[in-house]
């Protein structure tokens, strides 16, 4: 059973500066917010461009539950009381991205939680980001399939689950990550995908749960990630 | 058969600018500090115009393998592959584009490769690009309707059948763009009556009947794109 509240963000980014944000989340946003309100950063990606929106970022929070989640919050918010530090950031990071989109998520009991991620080693730096949206009333029933069904084939083919959630305050909205063992990785299973009838199989087993599911690749940028 | 894979951008131009940021693209083929990475032709570059869809765009096309597409990618995102020239002509760029979404098009087997369109001489005056969302495992029969069905029509018409295409990861998704040699062999397709028994009627039933939702735009060639049907005078 995974408790854990996550907050994912999808963040336009303004001209040339996708690597210049992603550096402040990894180099003072994320440890600001772990140490001052116990809010995790799961990962900061870049979306890979050949395959979605550009340029973009997504960024992956965790706090232990709803009752951390709830300090975390108010602890932060107003950030211009509360959270000086946070507010100096924020406002800094306006010449990178001007606007964005926050989804607030609960895990499905099977999805790991940043803690087992760590402890297995499983976060790589290439991942398959799935946007989903099921048939009304459908996600818990999905989320059944995907953890009976889907995982074992997953698995078999190298794919790690990062994590499957359901949107909190929005129905049928959820979302899934995959960690890929790399370019290679990937190459290998889009070179195998049209003659791969197991997943072909479950792929259209998927209409009997989901409206759509949209799938897209978000990779970790170079340290010093400041080139475009 | 199809072998390649394509890198298919749609790019949010800056207005006005469509045709500079489309030149500049293919500029890049003819940068002497870029050795190999130049090999790569463009399929098909296209722009918008205030006929039908969302403007204003560029696309862009390009034929991959699936190793020259992921070579791309480690470029991007790796250090022993960096592709500095791109993240110089990259920056260079922001004043022509504002962002984009891209996707990764997987081609029907009869979908025409570069070559072939050029062997055949197609040249284009206005192309119909058509991105579908079907149910889902309906994308594989989709295409297959359009073997069997659309292209025979296409080519009653004299217009040609540019591409059909799945989309990688996104499993409800094709994509299909047609293209006319002129507008009058595009508007005589559209304007066709169809009698209840006509293969226009039984496309169109079948066409009606299974796209849940989909997204046109009508396109120009780029001016220096490969299958334009107007050369500049140079």
């Amino acid at each position: 059973m995974n408790d854990c509240v996550y907050i994912h963000e999808s963040i336009p980014i303004e001209g040339g500066a996708r690597g210049r944000l992603i550096e402040l989340l990894r180099s003072r946003w994320g440890p600001h917010l772990e140490r001052d309100h116990g809010v995790r950063l799961v990962g900061a990606w870049a979306t890979v461009g050949s395959t979605a929106e550009w340029p973009e970022v997504q960024v992956h929070w965790e706090t232990d539950d709803w009752e951390q989640f709830a300090r975390a919050q108010a602890g932060q918010y107003p950030m211009e009381e509360r959270d000086i530090y946070l507010a100096e950031i924020w406002n800094q990071a306006l010449e990178f991205r001007q606007h964005g989109h926050s989804m607030l998520l609960r895990a499905a009991p099977f999805s790991p939680d940043l803690a087992a991620l760590t402890a297995q080693n499983v976060i790589g730096d290439v991942i398959l980001h799935e946007d989903v949206r099921s048939r009304p009333g459908r996600m818990g029933d999905y989320h059944d399939a995907l953890r009976s069904e889907y995982l074992p084939l997953a698995e078999a083919r190298g794919l790690r689950l990062l994590g499957a959630y359901e949107h909190a305050l929005i129905p049928n909205v959820g979302l899934n990550l995959w960690s890929l063992q790399g370019w290679d990785h990937w190459q290998a299973l889009m070179e195998t995908e049209p003659d791969d009838t197991e997943l072909s199989q479950w792929t259209e087993r998927q209409g009997e749960w989901l409206v759509d599911i949209d799938g897209f690749l978000v990779a970790v940028p170079p340290a010093a990630a400041l080139r475009t | 058969m199809n072998p390649y894979v394509y890198l298919h951008e749609i790019v949010r131009t800056v207005p006005g600018r469509e045709e500079p940021y489309l030149a500049s693209v293919l500029s890049l083929q003819h940068d002497p500090t870029r050795g190999e990475r130049r090999q790569h032709p463009v399929f098909a570059q296209f722009r918008s115009i205030q006929t039908s869809g969302t403007w204003p765009y560029g696309i862009n096309i390009w034929e991959n393998t699936w190793a020259s597409q992921t070579q791309n990618l480690v470029g991007q995102f790796l250090d022993t592959r960096r592709d500095v020239s791109m993240e110089d002509w990259w920056n260079r760029n922001l004043h022509l584009r504002r962002g984009g979404y891209d996707r990764i098009l997987i081609p029907a087997p009869y979908s025409p490769t570069a070559e072939e369109l050029q062997s055949r001489k197609v040249t284009v005056e206005v192309f119909v690009q058509d991105v579908l969302w079907l149910p889902f495992g309906e994308p594989r029969r989709f295409l297959d309707e359009v073997e069997q069905r659309l292209v025979p029509i296409l080519e009653r018409y004299g217009l040609d059948l540019i591409g059909a295409f799945r989309v990688a990861m996104r499993p409800r998704q094709a994509l299909t763009i047609i293209g006319a040699r002129q507008w009058s062999d595009l508007a005589a397709m559209l304007s066709a009556p169809s009698t209840p028994d006509s293969e226009l009627q039984r496309w169109r039933d079948y066409h009606d009947g299974t796209v849940e939702h989909a997204e046109e735009m009508v396109l120009l060639p780029a001016r220096h794109g490969p299958l334009t049907a107007r050369r500049p005078v140079v």
